[in-house]
């Protein structure tokens, strides 16, 4: 099988030749370790055009070297695409001081360079009239098709799946409004502004999944986070009233255009998992270790949903040997791999301080270990 | 009276929680009976917490509710340190930005009496031992999401040894980088795996003072 095939048969629950690999991202210092080059992002501090906020052109550079640096670890899809870095080619961060800067989601982002990464700390959103005034990005805007067309004119007829990440609407909902705790105060004191900024939310995202689907991306990764360790972060009831129809409308885009929908979400997602799977998605990510179980997960749902992760990226990935990344390989495929309809990745994404050698380890596992058909567990 | 307040807190209701709290002021209950009201409020919300019956969202509108009766009571007697409840000093260390987790600890600690000293995030070993030493801490609580942050919580105990106050202060970890091993190779004294669970265990270690 090639590339697309693996993936697909995985994504339609049957066994292809291999467990496919993929990931939901590759941080910058990934990307220029696996291609041994810098790939033309240098926004006044690392992550700014990955995260929002960056130059145009080289907004689309780091996307498209992303995608090579999928091919060379052999992935069987790549992301293309985040609605995080989707912008108009005038867009530039207003800077409220030296590491602070507003996106175009009306989010207050903070640049660690240490860390390597920026950071989500605050909002822009903070009253009846902000939110009337608050423009998010339409993904129709000529700039931002502009963009998504020259990241896929290359990639049209390569053998790799490509992703668009996006979201459905909670997670840019309070991050615009400046935090989780304004918003669970606004679910109880002010429902109808709630209410109202994720509807606004919801139409920009409803927009962008569709923009990412007339681009030509093969799969819609709806990036919300629902959960902590302990469990959702909003209760099932807010959940269903603000967020489930939000994601839902982006299941129905995909559906509408047979384009199938991915679900990411960190935490243990339990008490609203069924709410979840019942939107039709076509499979969930990353199924968080620690907080919820592989096999669990997948003798529950796994004849209806494909499984994608859940390879350790908190300690195995940056800190564990090579020994320790096959081993966890194994413990995944041994867990969701028998029948089909899981695809390999990391537990959230590859971030900055994994260890790149344990990427080309954990491939390796996978290609090795994960072949079709599986002895039975 | 008292029920109805309590369960105005439980219910998540301000309106309510502020009508009793007017109603039971005017009638002359005693001040401590409505902090011990809120304590155990706070506890029926926790307990509700970890039974998943309430979540984050919860926790940050109970959080809420008792803050606007706190500020009420404020009005009427001094809330701050009451009991002698512990004082804790709180940060999210050094190369780490994330604040939810410990700003619903801080509130939860706050709703419980205790006196918070909360130094945000990204916070230096230095600055952390400043505000050790001048709030006379009792309890210093130390966050970090990031596992590439975790070493801070040595860089901290180690200065609070060299600087002899660690026998001066209980240190708890929390955050989703932390984990038994962290905390046993961190030297802490503990760590919560929930914000209800730290303050379950701050609790335990004012032992008076605190409901």
């Amino acid at each position: 099988m090639n590339h697309r095939e693996r993936f697909y048969a995985a994504l339609e629950l049957k066994e292809p030749d291999l467990v496919p690999v993929t990931d939901l991202g590759l941080d910058q210092p990934i990307v220029e370790a696996v291609l041994k080059r810098t790939p033309g992002q240098k926004v006044g501090g690392p992550m700014l055009g990955l995260m929002g906020g960056g130059e145009w052109e080289s907004s689309i550079s780091f996307r498209l070297a992303m995608v090579e640096a999928c091919m060379r670890l052999d992935f069987d899809a790549a992301p293309v695409f985040s609605d995080y870095s989707l912008a108009k080619k005038s867009f530039k961060p207003k800077f409220i001081d030296e590491k602070r800067f507003i996106d175009q989601w009306g989010r207050v982002m903070q640049t660690s360079v240490e860390g390597k990464t920026t950071y989500f700390v605050g909002g822009t959103v903070n009253t009846p009239e902000d939110l009337e005034n608050f423009e998010p990005p339409d993904g129709f805007d000529p700039d931002i098709m502009e963009m998504m067309e020259k990241i896929m004119k290359p990639l049209k007829g390569q053998d790799i799946v490509t992703m668009g990440q996006c979201h459905s609407g909670w997670h840019m909902v309070f991050q615009a409004r400046g935090g989780i705790d304004k918003l669970s105060i606004d679910f109880y004191k002010n429902p109808d502004f709630a209410r109202k900024f994720f509807d606004k939310i919801s139409r920009a995202c409803v927009r962008i999944a569709e923009a990412m689907v007339e681009a030509g991306v093969d799969i819609l990764f709806v990036t919300d986070d629902y959960a902590d360790n302990h469990g959702p972060l909003i209760s099932p009831k807010i959940f269903r009233e603000y967020e489930l129809p939000c994601l839902k409308r982006i299941v129905d885009v995909g559906r509408k255009h047979s384009v199938p929908v991915l679900k990411h979400s960190d935490g243990n997602l339990y008490p609203i998992l069924d709410d979840i799977v019942g939107t039709g998605i076509s499979g969930l990510h990353p199924i968080e270790p620690g907080a919820m179980d592989l096999k669990d997960v997948k003798e529950k749902y796994g004849d209806r949903i494909c499984l994608l992760g859940n390879v350790d990226c908190r300690y195995v990935l940056p800190y564990g040997s090579e020994e320790d990344v096959r081993r966890d390989v194994r413990r995944c495929i041994d867990a969701a791999g028998e029948g089909g309809g899981f695809i390999l990745a990391s537990s959230n994404s590859l971030h900055s301080n994994v260890k790149v050698d344990n990427i080309y380890v954990m491939v390796d596992e996978a290609r090795r270990y994960g072949k079709y058909p599986m002895k039975k567990s | 009276m008292i029920e109805r307040f309590e369960n105005s807190i439980v219910n998540l209701d301000s309106e309510g929680a502020l009508k009793t709290c007017e109603e039971m002021l005017k009638s002359g209950v005693p001040v401590d009976d409505i902090f011990n009201a809120i304590g155990k409020a706070m506890d029926i919300i926790g307990e509700k917490y970890e039974s998943n019956e309430y979540f984050l969202s919860e926790l940050i509108m109970a959080g809420e509710v008792v803050k606007e009766v706190l500020n009420r009571l404020e009005r009427t007697v001094t809330v701050g340190g009451r009991g002698g409840a512990a004082t804790v000093v709180l940060a999210t260390v050094r190369g780490d930005l994330h604040d939810i987790g410990k700003n619903i600890v801080a509130m939860l600690l706050r709703s419980s009496g205790f006196n918070v000293v909360d130094l945000g995030v990204d916070v230096e070993a230095k600055r952390i031992l400043d505000a050790v030493r001048e709030n006379n801490a009792e309890i210093l609580g130390l966050s970090a999401l990031l596992s590439t942050t975790v070493h801070e919580f040595s860089t901290v105990v180690d200065e609070l040894n060299r600087t002899g106050l660690r026998g001066k202060v209980k240190v708890i970890v929390g955050g989703a980088a932390v984990n038994e091993e962290v905390a046993r190779k961190s030297n802490v004294d503990a760590w919560g795996r929930t914000a209800v669970e730290g303050l379950k265990i701050c609790k335990q270690w004012a032992g008076r003072g605190v409901d």
